[in-house]
């Protein structure tokens, strides 16, 4: 960290946060720019393209819980001074389903995807401005709700299996 | 290296996933890695979609090492199915992951677990 950088003012795109994608969502992105190009906003598909050759990829189910992932939760502001805002970020053809969604197909969408709690990203809106997005909580990640599932599933197996572990059944050749 | 197009099916990319995810991923080091990149950049395709020239997981496939010519024959599968067929190759070997994915025609390098490069391609692909 330099003092000249500081002067600058916001990053100027070269200095990004690292960002981390599932396997999963790295997948329907590319073929979401691959098939629907038309529908994207050129900005936009170039900021998508970019994260998706940059990110860090992990299997789905072992992604940082705080990472910010397709339809997770997220608790951010658009730019510093703004209100802070809850939504959830969506493929476009899912936002007239639920209420309070971002589209991964704004600018705003594609500068949280991939992003960890904390992390701020430089972003352009469609007119032009410079902004800068915080992630400041990521209340509900799906991948991390699976393995929280998972996890109670382990202590709390269904009852069929709960009189005991399969191994400790003996079985008739013990007889 | 120009790296040929890869397709494969949802179920296969989702087992995948789930299995990179939840056993092994940090023990496969290089090979995780691979995979993760390889599946990330592959034309995924309905289950039903999968056109029959494609090596996939279930599938027998002959193949030629180049170096040497030899051709060999093997049906990938996943590691825990490994004993259950004749000439089983587990998708989680650095020749496994080569062919996922391949067409018959197409070439792939990959690395052996003693670091050497080298080069297969599919021969046929039987359903």
């Amino acid at each position: 960290m330099t003092t000249d950088r500081s002067r600058l003012g916001p990053p100027a795109g070269r200095h990004l946060p690292p960002v981390y994608l599932t396997l999963h969502d790295c997948s329907r992105l590319r073929a979401l720019l691959a098939t629907e190009r038309a529908r994207v906003a050129p900005q936009v598909r170039s900021v998508l393209q970019r994260e998706i050759d940059r990110a860090t990829l992990c299997p789905s189910l072992a992604i940082p819980a705080d990472v910010v992932t397709m339809h997770s939760r997220v608790v951010f502001r658009s730019h510093p001074g703004q209100p802070q805002e809850s939504r959830t970020l969506c493929y476009d053809e899912e936002d007239a389903l639920v209420g309070g969604t971002l589209s991964i197909l704004t600018p705003l969408g594609a500068a949280l995807i991939g992003l960890r709690c904390g992390a701020t990203m430089p972003y352009e809106a469609l007119d032009g401005r410079r902004l800068l997005a915080m992630v400041e909580a990521v209340p509900y990640q799906p991948q991390a709700h699976g393995r929280s599932v998972g996890q109670l599933r382990r202590l709390w197996p269904a009852r069929s299996a709960g009189a005991g572990r399969p191994d400790d059944d003996p079985g008739p050749s013990a007889a | 290296m120009n790296m040929p197009k890869i397709v494969i099916s949802k179920q296969v990319l989702g087992r995948l996933d789930a299995m990179l995810g939840t056993t092994g991923y940090d023990h496969l080091g290089k090979l995780g890695a691979y995979l993760l990149d390889e599946l990330a950049r592959a034309q995924v395709v309905g289950d039903d979609e999968l056109p029959p020239q494609v090596v996939s997981m279930h599938r027998k496939v002959r193949f030629r090492d180049d170096a040497a010519g030899r051709e060999t024959e093997a049906v990938l599968v996943y590691p825990e199915e490994l004993g259950t067929v004749p000439h089983a190759l587990s998708v989680l070997t650095p020749v496994g992951a080569a062919l996922l994915g391949l067409s018959e025609g197409q070439s792939m390098g990959y690395q052996t677990p003693d670091g050497r490069e080298k080069t297969l391609t599919v021969v046929k692909v039987f359903r």
